[in-house]
């Protein structure tokens, strides 16, 4: 008998032994975004269990290193700020529903890579669980939260009408983030656009640095500078109308804001007007609209600056382009003789040519529009070259001097259009597959266009020079390539993380390193918590 | 009352079988097989198993090396091995397999023919090999091995058939205890093609998993 118990007793210890179960975390999928170019790194943002790894490429003979951090979980919008230098996440945050679970804060992570380790979290700024999207100013020191609308929030009520001012260059406090309820005739926000500093009255008037918000059917206007003052709604359309607006670009003028609107017959013009506030929250400026109408529904939207006048140029849907003056309304149009819808100006900055096409009905033609005394000139300005393939898409090269002009074929890749001079040459590029992901790399040793296609284990190079075309093998299909200076990192998308670094453009083999498993890095000396 | 002598007689064989026997008549050589099971608390585990514990196998021969005061000192050589598998983040499968050789003295003192406590200190070296598989389209494997010390502090319970002076005898073990281990450092890198000539490799670091816990084993004992 006793020897019966000693036996069951160490069994019955034996199956107790075996009840201490690992976190639920582990089950769960990754939730990987990236990788994303920040701060001279490349970096992937794993939502699932709330961490970010950086990959710096290495730099003067330096060998790539990787690093991880922690970052909250649940991310659900990552991007860069516009300058690159700054990674911000913004995170659900989360419940805990079993005792053994921690809860987090949702909210807003900026983080601040830095070469050769982990990024830094500089600031965490609290917000409403269901803000899920981010705009963000172009000089990256204010940015707008806001809810995507998408379904499956999880309380009780959700005001999709809620947005969240912050100021990046403050830390949270009381007034930072400042929540606010845009006033709505029955949307929902779908963007939010940032002015340039704008006076009022133009051209002297104080700076205004504003946020608009566009939705269905209107335009809400929020002072950056006074976020407690009150939001300005503009509609779009007349109460009684059932026409559906839904504003797609906006641009700024020294004093005018321009709006393009999808269902609209016209563009949007809102001039602010300065006026005296009346109480503390009331605003210091007036938007009043008009359509500075060219009688043709525009597709695309260009603003530019030639005689110094700010001048308009669309690409209607009648197929041609009309010419605004933006301070008097007054029109031009000039006939274009196939589809068009959009407009690529060029170089970025005070452009001198614009690139017509169409992408909504590829055709094998571009046209070019010379901006230099083009309100005189009009068609004399026009000229038409075509291609052999369709044209997909125009991207212009960082150095404004040329144009990658993406056919999707199989055979003509892409072709280099030049945009130097009046010939406006166009060199086809003739290769395997579609091209499936591509960047522009540049450096010592010259400029040039990498890209990768699905399927095919190969770097293509192309030197913008002299348009010589290179190839390196890769040991594994490609998913996308970007560059980091000269420094070209091709992703091959495997879920442990997998990347190619290539030092340089013309690197050999031998030169180059595949980095593999780093989104599993330290995976065993890391618990994971529910 | 013809009854009685013979319950007497069957009482005093009984007892003379329970007394504890000549310990110089009691076989030198042992044979175990033995499973065990330990409770693993450490983090890195948990990518490695579903839960906690870890079953094992092990084979063992013993020897006795002197007696030292009532009981006898024994040193054992002995072999384990264990498997585990999980499936990580929907996406990768890990399966580990753990061997380890142990030596080890172990002081018995019987206080009966049939009951003999022991005491059990081991030390020994513990390989791990584990392959991660990425369970995707154009999944990927990793492998790797490494190696680490190992140390045991058990208490057990042996519980023998109880024979007067056999040659061969067999009986149960029942041990409990800790187990430690220095850490188990793994690194990712794919296996690949030897014969292929391919861009240099960089694998990750997976980062290193304790196995120490608590133990507790059952085993099947031949002696000769």
């Amino acid at each position: 008998m006793l020897a019966r118990r000693s036996v069951l007793l160490p069994l019955g210890l034996l199956l107790a032994a075996g009840c201490g179960e690992r976190a639920r975390l582990w089950g769960v999928p990754l939730a990987v975004q990236g990788p994303l170019k920040a701060g001279g790194q490349a970096l992937w943002v794993d939502g699932t269990r709330g961490a970010v790894f950086a990959l710096s490429p290495g730099e003067g003979g330096a060998a790539p290193s990787l690093a991880s951090g922690a970052l909250p979980r649940n991310a659900s919008f990552v991007a860069p700020t516009p300058a690159g230098d700054l990674l911000l996440v913004l995170s659900r945050g989360k419940e805990a529903i079993y005792r053994d679970q921690s809860a987090e804060e949702p909210g807003l992570s900026v983080l601040r890579p830095s070469a050769g380790a982990a990024p830094e979290l500089v600031r965490f700024y609290p917000l409403a669980a269901g803000l899920d999207r981010l705009a963000v100013a172009g000089d990256g020191k204010q940015a707008v939260a806001y809810s995507s609308g998408a379904p499956g929030q999880a309380g009780v009520f959700h005001n999709p009408n809620e947005v969240a001012l912050l100021d990046l260059t403050q830390p949270p406090g009381p007034e930072n983030p400042v929540r606010r309820t845009v006033r709505s005739f029955g949307s929902a926000p779908i963007g939010v656009v940032f002015s340039p500093p704008m006076p009022i009255p133009a051209p002297s008037g104080p700076a205004h640095s504003l946020a608009l918000v566009l939705a269905k059917g209107y335009l809400t206007f929020l002072d950056l500078g006074h976020p407690s003052r009150r939001e300005i709604t503009v509609p779009l359309v007349k109460p009684e109308s059932s026409e559906s607006v839904t504003p797609a670009q906006v641009l700024f003028s020294r004093e005018t804001v321009f709006v393009r609107a999808d269902g609209a017959s016209d563009l949007y013009s809102l001039t602010l007007a300065a006026r005296t506030p009346q109480a503390p929250d009331e605003n210091d400026f007036l938007p009043s609209i008009n359509q500075p109408s060219s009688g043709r529904t525009p597709l695309d939207v260009a603003l530019f600056r030639d005689q110094k006048r700010d001048l308009l140029l669309t690409a209607n849907a009648s197929g041609d382009l009309a010419l605004i003056d933006a301070a008097t309304s007054q029109f031009s149009l000039i006939p274009v003789g196939s589809p068009v819808d959009t407009l690529l100006l060029t170089p970025r900055e005070e452009p001198t040519l614009a690139l017509v096409y169409s992408k909504r009905s590829p055709a094998p033609r571009i046209h070019f529009v010379e901006l230099k005394g083009l309100a005189d000139g009009l068609t004399k300005n026009l000229t038409t070259r075509k291609l052999d393939q369709a044209v997909h898409q125009l991207v212009a090269t960082p150095d404004g001097k040329q144009a990658l002009v993406v056919h999707n074929d199989a055979r003509t890749v892409v072709s280099i259009l030049d945009l130097v001079g009046e010939h406006h040459t166009v060199s086809p590029i003739h290769g395997q597959l579609p091209l499936g992901s591509f960047d522009f790399a540049s450096g010592a040793a010259g400029s040039y266009l990498v890209g990768v296609s699905a399927g095919l284990s190969r770097l293509g190079l192309l030197d913008l020079a002299n348009l010589h075309t290179a190839d390196l093998r890769l040991d594994s299909s490609p998913s996308r390539v970007l560059a980091l200076g000269d420094r070209i990192l091709v992703d091959h998308g495997a879920p442990e993380g997998r990347v190619t670094v290539v030092p340089r453009a013309g690197a050999s083999r031998d030169e180059c390193q595949v980095l593999s498993g780093f989104l599993l890095a330290g995976l065993l000396d890391r618990e994971l918590e529910d | 009352m013809r009854t009685c002598p013979r319950s007497i007689l069957t009482a005093l064989a009984l007892g003379a079988l329970l007394l504890p026997g000549p310990l110089a008549a009691r076989p030198k050589n042992q044979l175990s097989v033995r499973v065990s099971q330990s409770f693993i608390p450490g983090a890195g585990y948990d990518a490695l198993s579903a839960n906690d514990h870890l079953a094992q196998g092990e084979l063992a021969y013993g020897r006795e090396l002197l007696e030292l005061g009532r009981g006898r000192l024994w040193v054992e050589a002995s072999w384990q091995a264990g498997a585990k598998s999980a499936s990580l983040f929907g996406s990768f499968q890990t399966h580990t397999l753990l061997q380890s050789v142990t030596a080890s003295a172990i002081y018995r003192l019987p206080i009966l023919p049939w009951l003999v406590p022991r005491a059990r200190v081991g030390l020994g070296v513990a390989i791990g090999s584990l392959e991660l598989s990425s369970t995707g389209a154009g999944g990927s494997a990793s492998h790797d091995r490494a190696a680490a010390f190992t140390g045991q502090v058990l208490l057990g319970l042996e519980f023998w058939i109880p024979r007067r002076r056999p040659r061969v005898n067999f009986g149960l073990v029942v041990e409990g205890g800790a187990s430690f281990q220095t850490p188990l450092a793994f690194a990712l890198e794919p296996e690949v093609d030897d014969e292929l000539r391919r861009i240099p490799l960089a694998g990750s670091e997976l980062g290193s998993v304790g196995l120490s816990g608590g133990q507790l084993r059952i085993g099947v004992m031949m002696e000769f």
